[in-house]
């Protein structure tokens, strides 16, 4: 890992919507173009719903194989196709908790840092990305998927109430909560340090 | 939505869209920056985290082959289960084309009262429809109801049952006579007379179709007799001869 400080370009809705049509009709080229634009986002989306890299991995790539299996429900005319994604790595990342415990230790959730950066600095990111990932867990699901939806996957207020079902008040009001408590638990941490 | 909520959803918009630094959002307000401060720094800190959480190489490679393989396996066994579902469908249609022959077949011996017979005259029906000679099919029919009815002889319901079917077949018989038709039809009504005669039966609206010189006088017709209409002699009264007045005209004396 190491900071790219780049947000992912969305596809053109044209070449997206080509891509889409291509690979519902069987083109599995069409679909590894897919999986090229959106694995980045997928990836940042689960890393920060599990405990370890590994995990974040395997969800994010079921997430593409899910989304090749049940291609043919998804409706062009309806949510962008990222959102599609995000609805089931979100299924994914609920199913796997339901079916497994969590207990992987922090050295084994290390990602691999890149060369150019000191030892310090690597640490220094690890562990911040860890306190976000474990204060992050102390939200529920809802909070934690208007954050991800708003901070990582970056979308407005109005396409998070869209896509979740609720009004834009509702969804201003669950973010203040969520950064409220994700603020507090990191407070603490500092506190006990 | 309370003042602060405002100013945090103004922020958090600034703060995503890259217009403004935390520092800013706070500078800008003073009154609410000690609330605003560690929710910011949450926003901020997961959107900076987030940029520094990325896909290696070598997992994208790894992703895009074990999809690729997927992809694959999946498309060999989608194959394989429409070219099971072909040879299922095609098997069960063969399965109901072998059983509907052999149930046809089966059927045309089928007399009135049996299973088959229902599925005997739906055959019919659908010989007569698809055949391009109505009449022909008709005439065919006709013989089968014949035969019916001299083999149910013995069970007045069954015989009555073939014996309506017979009157329908006549009726449409007699709807389609014309020149060319006529004589194919009445010989082979004269059959059937014949035959159930022999049987010793007798079905009154056979007769109306078939000629006096046919009717070989011992199948009484059932059929009331007209009775022959004398028209009125009129008579004419005799009008008398009407002799026309003399006129006198008186001359006139010069």
């Amino acid at each position: 890992m190491k900071s790219s400080e780049t947000s992912p370009v969305n596809l053109p809705i044209p070449e997206e919507s080509r891509l889409v049509y291509q690979a519902k009709s069987g083109d599995s080229e069409a679909f590894a173009q897919l999986y090229d634009a959106y694995l980045e986002r997928v990836y940042r989306y689960v890393y920060f719903r599990v405990s370890d890299d590994q995990t974040a991995e395997d969800l994010a790539s079921q997430v593409f194989l899910k989304a090749w299996e049940g291609l043919d429900r998804y409706q062009m005319n309806g949510s962008p196709f990222v959102a599609w994604l995000y609805t089931i790595a979100r299924n994914l990342v609920i199913d796997h908790y339901r079916t497994r415990k969590d207990s992987v230790a922090l050295e084994e959730i290390i990602p691999l840092a890149s060369e150019d950066e000191s030892l310090d600095e690597q640490v220094g990111i690890m562990f911040d990305l860890q306190t976000m990932r474990d204060a992050l867990h102390y939200l529920n699901e809802e909070q934690q998927q208007v954050l991800l939806l708003r901070f990582i996957a970056e979308w407005s207020t109005e396409n998070i109430a869209k896509e979740m079902g609720k009004s834009e008040g509702a969804i201003r009001a669950l973010q203040m909560r969520a950064l409220q408590m994700m603020a507090k638990h990191m407070q603490e941490r500092k506190c006990n340090e | 939505m309370s003042d602060f909520e405002q100013v945090l959803d103004d922020c958090l918009r600034r703060l995503t869209s890259g217009t403004s630094t935390l520092d800013e959002c706070l500078s800008g307000h003073p009154e609410h920056a000690s609330q605003l401060k560690p929710l910011l720094q949450s926003a901020a800190g997961l959107m900076r985290h987030s940029r520094e959480v990325y896909v290696s190489p070598a997992f994208k490679a790894r992703g895009r082959a074990k999809l690729s393989l997927y992809v694959q396996d999946r498309s060999r066994q989608r194959a394989r289960k429409t070219f099971m579902f072909r040879r299922f469908a095609v098997s069960v249609a063969v399965l109901v084309l072998a059983l509907l022959s052999v149930g046809t077949v089966r059927a045309q011996s089928a007399l009135p009262g049996d299973l088959f017979y229902a599925w005997k005259l739906a055959s019919e029906g659908v010989w007569r429809e698809i055949s391009s000679d109505a009449s022909h099919v008709d005439l065919v029919l006709a013989n089968r109801r014949i035969s019916e009815i001299v083999a149910t002889a013995d069970d007045p319901t069954l015989q009555a049952e073939a014996l309506h079917d017979y009157q329908e077949i006549l009726a449409r018989l007699q709807s389609g006579l014309d020149a060319d038709s006529d004589a194919q039809i009445l010989s082979v009504l004269e059959s059937h007379r014949k035959s159930l005669k022999d049987a010793g039966l007798s079905v009154p609206q056979l007769d109306d179709y078939l000629s006096p010189e046919e009717n070989d006088g011992e199948i009484v017709p059932d059929l009331p007799q007209t009775p022959a209409v004398t028209p009125p002699v009129l008579e004419t009264p005799q009008i008398p001869a009407v002799t026309p007045p003399v006129l006198e005209i008186p001359v006139p004396v010069p």
